[in-house]
């Protein structure tokens, strides 16, 4: 099937030629480098400097936190999150772990178009399609598998979806897995019908206990 | 009969000559200038229903069909003026009015002529506010073809085809109106033996392949051009190949075959045999490693090593026992270059005593009018080009059952047939009078189970070869998929073994030996293989007595 | 030929009793309306006919008093046409369908703004097109309605919409909706 290419907006050289398109949008700077002089070479004055900057560090928040403490307002010092004990803070638009979702009728919405498997820059959706008995929609998903090993998190395939079957939604970020084989997620994991696992080093060895796990 | 006479008109802005009567529609594709259309086909017709093709012709009032539009001397016709696209978008615009939003669920999705011809003339805002018409969908209507009577356009292809090539006319357009659909008629269903050309006309996912339904997406097939090996017709094919999703066809690389336009021999259809033998190539009957029988029990050898050393117990036997015990039975599945090759082999080094090559009744099957020949293989004709069954003389499935009876034969080798199958039941055990049986080919069969050698030969889809068909059209077949396991070309084996009787060949490559046998056999005399082209080129001279039907014609109805 | 309209319309009968006027069809529902004022002077003559902007076809004159509801007059008029377009020509069969749909929503009382423009639209895109002459009416008798009785029309639009006008057919092949990139 040979490729169907849009009219691009931009001019394309041919292939093999040599073209300069591109130097006007990026032109080459020369960049000049800082002088190296006998301050930089004795390194103490240099160590002693980048020190400062750690203890500044150190006072300031020591007296916001005081601050703080004492009841005086202002701004807030740093924290350090007690991770894993403390939830890892997850903006709700950030790209997490992948899901599925289903129709009202409970059926999982994926037609199996291919569209997401087609834009994954990283080929790491595989799809394979079979006819559907329902009334409406007449294709499905047979299986749904998707390599997060692989997976870059772009979002793409979010994007692409034509019955916004994917969600890159769930909040989950903590995807380690003891194997490869592990991070392949099939398609009823993504549809929540059944746990992705199993985690038998994890402690106390059930996945409720994970932080962040997502409610389908 | 003297050449019509040529006008000179405008198009597009060019000046451009064709022969006076011809369509516009037609002379714009002759300049390399396309203009969107549904129903004009040109093996069907032109009935200019569609609307679509319009152009804008100086001094008309209004923008015109280009398909219903013959040249005239003089005329100016523009198809990309404002008025002309603005015309044809418009007409795209009712064309999608009321269809499906299928996209993500139909099999037609990267191939499909409204999605083209949107992208390429279309880019409007939809205005569709009301619920679109609903009609039937997925109707089974044949062994062969599924139909979604919402996503049809109307365009007829599918019931001219119908009625003009196999003159069957199962499909008829039912109703009037936008309510009308295309329907198979009452108690019929589409199932002659070309109906799987309906879906390749159809512009739209209205009549879809049962076979391939939802099997993989267009976007990831490779096209390969090649032509069908089932019969001696040779109808040019594209071989499309999933070689870059697996999961999605673990069983099968190369996933369907589609007519490809050839005027010189199958005009722009196939048959459905010779469209659904794609499965041939991947089937699980094929033969992947060479083995020897030992002591029963096959035993597995290297590919190059049973090449040479099934000639040297060959060479062995025969200075032992004399040629005249050896038979070979070759097929017209091989290619000019195998069976150039054999004939090195078997003819002129090892001067074997029986030859069986023309298409028994192993090799033979219905014949029509239309497209299929009877002749069930590709090369018959190729065969006999080389002398097979004409100065080569050949005998009788019969003939050889008696001389293997009769004690004469110590050896037999077979090349892509199955003699067991023609003898019937019991006749395993007259292999075993036999010093030396071999079997070469691609698919496992009776015969091969109880041969002694084993040899695997590769498909055409995995190798560069010519086929001359019936007419003496040679054509090209092209190298889709790599050889299964460790086949090959027959050419390279016979080469192999060759080089083991101390006759070694200089051939490395199809087209080196295709050279060498242009230079040795006058009707291939002017021919390259590399200039076959996408047509394939005819024989200089008509192939030796026997070939094709007297007096039946050039294979009927081209349309 | 050549007979004054009012002359035959009083001949028949005239409007009835208490009624006024409102629009004429002179030649069957294929050919556009006529108004009233229109009417006063109109002969039944090619040549007068055209000059209005209509013609004669087939002569069945057509008389509307002001009870006539004209949304409803068009989406029977296109009702008709529809019904009997034969299907083979793509704009005749897809548009007639499509302006009758608009109009029954229009009639129902369900219309949305760009409708009534819309249906012009439609009527345009059609006409020049077709195989036969049945397809080439669709297009200015709705025209012909709609511009001489908008108010009507307009009447009838209940449902307000919130995104763009939709900008139907543009020429432009290779020109995507600005901003969007391929």
């Amino acid at each position: 099937m040979s490729e169907q290419r849009s009219p691009s907006p931009y001019p394309l050289p041919n292939a093999g030629e040599e073209t300069t398109a591109g130097l006007e949008r990026h032109p080459v700077r020369a960049v000049e480098r800082p002088p190296f002089g006998l301050r930089e070479r004795i390194y103490v004055v240099e160590v002693w400097l980048g020190l400062a900057i750690t203890f500044r560090h150190l006072f300031v928040n020591l007296w916001r936190h005081t601050r703080r403490a004492l009841g005086l307002g202002g701004p807030p010092g740093a924290v350090t999150i007690q991770y894993p004990e403390d939830p890892a803070v997850v903006a709700r638009r950030a790209r997490s772990r992948h899901r599925l979702l289903k129709r009202d009728d409970g059926t999982p919405r994926c037609t199996a178009c291919m569209m997401c498997e087609t834009i994954c820059p990283a080929e790491c959706i595989h799809i394979r399609a079979e006819g559907s008995p329902a009334v409406i929609v007449e294709k499905r998903a047979k299986s749904f598998e998707i390599d997060l090993g692989l997976c870059v998190f772009c979002g793409y395939c979010v994007e692409a979806c034509p019955v916004d079957a994917i969600r890159m939604d769930t909040g989950e970020v903590t995807l380690s897995a003891l194997s490869r084989e592990e991070l392949l997620w099939t398609m009823p994991e993504l549809l929540g019908d059944e746990p992705h696992g199993p985690h038998p080093l994890w402690p106390g060895g059930e996945s409720e206990k994970r932080p962040g796990r997502f409610v389908y | 009969m003297p050449d019509k006479p040529k006008v000179k008109f405008t198009l597009d802005g060019r000046e451009l000559e064709a022969v006076e009567g011809t369509l516009v529609i037609d002379a714009a594709k002759a300049a390399g200038i396309e203009v969107p259309h549904y129903c004009y086909h040109p093996g069907l017709g032109n009935p200019g229903v569609c609307r679509l093709c319009m152009v804008e012709v100086e001094g008309a009032p209004k923008p015109m069909v280009s398909c219903r539009l013959p040249v005239k001397a003089g005329m100016v016709v523009k198809s990309d003026t404002a008025r002309a696209r603005k015309a044809q978008a418009s007409s795209l615009e009712f064309h999608l009015a009321n269809h499906p939003l299928d996209c993500p669920v139909c099999d037609q999705a990267g191939e499909c002529f409204l999605q083209d011809y949107y992208m390429r003339y279309g880019l409007y805002r939809s205005a569709v506010r009301e619920d679109k018409l609903h009609k039937e969908k997925r109707l089974d209507i044949g062994p062969t073809v599924v139909l979604d009577q919402e996503r049809c356009i109307l365009c007829t292809r599918c019931t001219r085809f119908l009625s003009q090539v196999t003159k069957t006319n199962e499909l008829g357009i039912f109703n009037r109106g936008d309510h009308d659909v295309l329907a198979p008629y009452p108690g019929r269903r589409v199932d002659n033996p070309y109906s799987g050309n309906i879906v390749d006309v159809c512009p739209v996912g209205a009549l879809t392949d049962k076979d391939f339904r939802f099997k993989v997406r267009v976007w990831y097939l490779d096209e390969t051009p090649s032509l069908c090996t089932t019969c001696a017709r040779g109808c040019s094919i594209d071989l499309h190949a999933n070689n870059r999703r697996p999961w999605h066809t673990p069983d099968e690389r190369v996933v369907r075959f589609k007519p490809r336009h050839n005027p010189e021999v199958n005009a722009w259809w196939m048959c459905d045999e010779g469209r659904y033998s794609y499965k041939q190539i991947d089937s699980r009957l094929r033969l992947k490693f060479a083995s020897r029988l030992v002591d029963g029990r096959p035993e597995a050898v290297a590919a190059k090593e049973a090449a040479a050393r099934a000639a040297q117990e060959l060479s062995a036997l025969v200075k032992a026992k004399g040629p005249q015990g050896l038979a070979v039975v070759l097929s017209g599945t091989l290619s000019n270059e195998d069976l150039f090759a054999a004939r090195r082999l078997f003819v002129e080094t090892l001067h074997c005593g029986m030859l069986l090559a023309a298409p028994g009744p192993d090799q033979l099957g219905e014949g029509d009018d239309v497209l299929r020949r009877k002749e069930r293989v590709p090369n018959h004709i190729g065969a006999l080009a080389l002398g097979f069954g004409a100065r080569i003389p050949d005998t009788t499935w019969g003939g050889l059952r008696a001389a293997v009876e009769g004690g004469k034969l110590w050896g037999l080798y077979v090349i892509d047939r199955d003699p067991l199958a023609v003898w019937g039941k019991g006749s395993e055990k007259l292999l075993s009078g036999l010093a030396f049986t071999a079997y070469q080919g691609s698919h496992a069969n009776r015969f091969s189970t109880a041969a002694q050698w084993v040899l695997p030969a590769c498909s055409f889809a995995e190798e560069d070869a010519t086929f001359t068909n019936f007419e003496g059209q040679v054509q090209r077949s092209r190298a889709a998929v790599p050889p299964l396991g460790e086949s090959r070309p027959d050419w390279e084996i016979f080469r192999d073994m060759l080089a083991a009787l101390e006759a070694p060949q200089a051939w490395t490559s199809a087209g080196g030996v295709f050279a060498e046998l242009a230079k040795a056999e006058p009707p291939f005399a002017s021919m390259a293989f590399e200039d076959l082209g996408m047509h394939g080129k005819r024989l200089a001279r008509a192939p030796g007595p026997g070939s094709g039907p007297p007096g039946a014609g050039s294979g009927g109805d081209r349309a | 030929m050549g007979t004054p309209l009012m002359e035959i319309i009083n001949a028949a009968g005239g409007v009835r009793e208490g009624r006024r006027l409102k629009a004429v069809i002179p030649g069957g529902t294929s050919t556009p309306i006529l108004t009233a004022v229109e009417a006063q002077g109109a002969k039944m003559d090619f040549d007068s006919m055209r000059g209005l902007g209509t013609f004669l076809g087939a002569g069945g004159v057509i008389v509307l008093d002001d009870t006539a509801d004209m949304v409803e007059v068009l989406y029977i008029i296109e009702r008709f046409l529809a019904h009997e377009s034969c299907g083979q020509c793509t704009p005749c069969r897809e548009g007639s369908g499509w302006v009758t749909r608009i109009l029954a929503r229009l009639a129902r009382g369900e219309g949305y703004a760009p409708d009534i423009d819309n249906a012009v639209r439609i009527g345009d895109n059609v006409t020049g097109t077709p195989i036969c002459a049945l397809g080439e009416t669709i297009g200015p008798v709705a025209k012909a309605i709609i511009a001489k009785f908008r108010p009507e029309f307009e009447a009838r639009v209940k449902k307000k919409i919130v995104a763009a006008p939709s900008p139907g057919v543009e020429v432009g092949a290779g020109k995507l909706p600005s901003g969007v990139r391929v």
